[in-house]
């Protein structure tokens, strides 16, 4: 079973700092799909030069952001400051409580990233912060797996609380990737860049796919997916 | 449940008290209460030219408290830099309206803390002054996430408790 979130049905806010695509029902947005599984927020976040987010808390979520452009400061009551960039990947576990900000690191370009919010596989876990990268050719015609429960090189997997795994995908034409989907599990696919076939679905970008009771999950056409692996 | 929210206003200049400051929100939120973290307009005193990047930033990062802040929120933290008391020109205009609103009872039941920023003193002043204005002040040993918890953990309980 594959459901298609269209882009253009996705929430949109504009707060001219902030331009936010709500894939979910996330804030004053309440018209959306709550959540798919352990996934509960997707917001694709334009966020203006110099502009950002003030300090504000956190609890009980794992926090991923990752850049799809420009350059995004992050500072936290653990650690900091990091900047975050293209081929980045930061995955923040909010635990028992966290603080921190985010803001578009230039005074010139926009930042354009993804900010995911997985639920956690219990609460009051220990906050931690993790930034990893990849380069493009990790993600060239593969799925390059960005974050999951374990890993066995953590500046190249960031390690979240949840069995769930990320993974990025640079799809050109002429590949076909497919990713097997084990019992019970389901997948969500958001394109971020170009036209992207999902299972013989056509999605362009910022369109997105749910998928349910499949073997697996076939990947064509020309463009960027992150996939998620969901229990 | 519903979720209290908590003030944490501070002053800083060099990012110091900024960090005690977190550490209180931390320590709110730890309880499941929501923090508002509101720092307080410069002084116009000269700024080590070390921490001129650092406040920049926190001038961008931050808003000031507004009246509706104290207003709504039941829990009121506040991290005055050292040296500081609740006449200095940062923090007189929050006092001043402390002042109006305790006169007006809507500081009836709010819990707060003070948290020390290396000088008795200013703790000492800042205490006695908001439990002047009728802010009930938790009593706990510890740092300033200790703290911020205190009251966090007094206002969800006081939500817990069955209505009258």
């Amino acid at each position: 079973m594959i459901a298609i979130r269209k882009s253009a049905e996705r929430g949109f806010r504009d707060r001219g700092w902030l331009r936010s695509h709500l894939t979910f029902s996330f804030g004053d947005y309440q018209d959306g799909i709550p959540a798919f599984r352990a996934l509960r927020v997707l917001n694709e976040e334009r966020i203006m030069p110099g502009k950002g987010f003030g300090p504000h808390s956190h609890r009980d979520m794992e926090i991923l952001s990752f850049m799809i452009d420009g350059h995004l400061a992050h500072r936290d009551s653990l650690t900091g400051p990091h900047v975050l960039g293209p081929g980045e990947l930061q995955a923040m576990t909010a635990g028992d409580g966290i603080v921190h900000s985010e803001f578009n690191a230039s005074d010139t370009e926009p930042a354009h990233l993804l900010q995911i919010w997985i639920a956690p596989r219990s609460e009051d876990l220990t906050p931690s912060y993790q930034q990893i990268g990849y380069s493009p050719e990790d993600a060239r015609s593969r799925l390059h797996l960005l974050a999951a429960p374990e890993a066995a090189d953590r500046e190249r997997t960031a390690v979240i609380n949840q069995d769930a795994r990320v993974y990025v995908a640079d799809i050109e034409a002429g590949d076909r990737l497919t990713h097997p989907l084990g019992d019970g599990r389901h997948a969500w696919v958001q394109v971020f860049r170009g036209t992207v076939d999902v299972n013989g679905r056509s999605l362009e970008t910022g369109d997105a796919a749910a998928i349910s009771d499949e073997a697996s999950v076939a990947l064509s056409g020309a463009g960027a997916v992150l996939l998620f692996d969901l229990p | 449940m519903a979720q209290p929210s908590v003030v944490v206003a501070f002053t800083s200049r060099c990012g110091s008290t900024e960090t005690l400051a977190h550490a209180a929100a931390v320590g709110t939120v730890n309880a499941r209460a929501l923090p508002r973290l509101r720092r307080l307009p410069d002084d116009g005193a000269p700024v080590p030219p070390e921490c001129a990047a650092t406040l920049a930033r926190m001038q961008k990062e931050y808003v000031a408290p507004t009246d509706a802040d104290l207003t709504n929120t039941p829990g009121l933290i506040v991290v005055p830099s050292a040296g500081m008391t609740p006449a200095s020109e940062p923090w007189r205009p929050l006092m001043q309206t402390l002042e109006r609103l305790s006169a007006s009872g809507a500081l009836a039941g709010k819990v707060g803390a003070v948290i020390d920023t290396g000088d008795p003193a200013t703790t000492a002043a800042f205490s006695s002054a908001l439990a002047g204005l009728g802010i009930s002040l938790v009593s706990v040993e510890g740092a300033a996430r200790a703290h911020g918890r205190a009251v966090g953990d007094t206002l969800a309980a006081r939500l817990a408790q069955p209505p009258r």
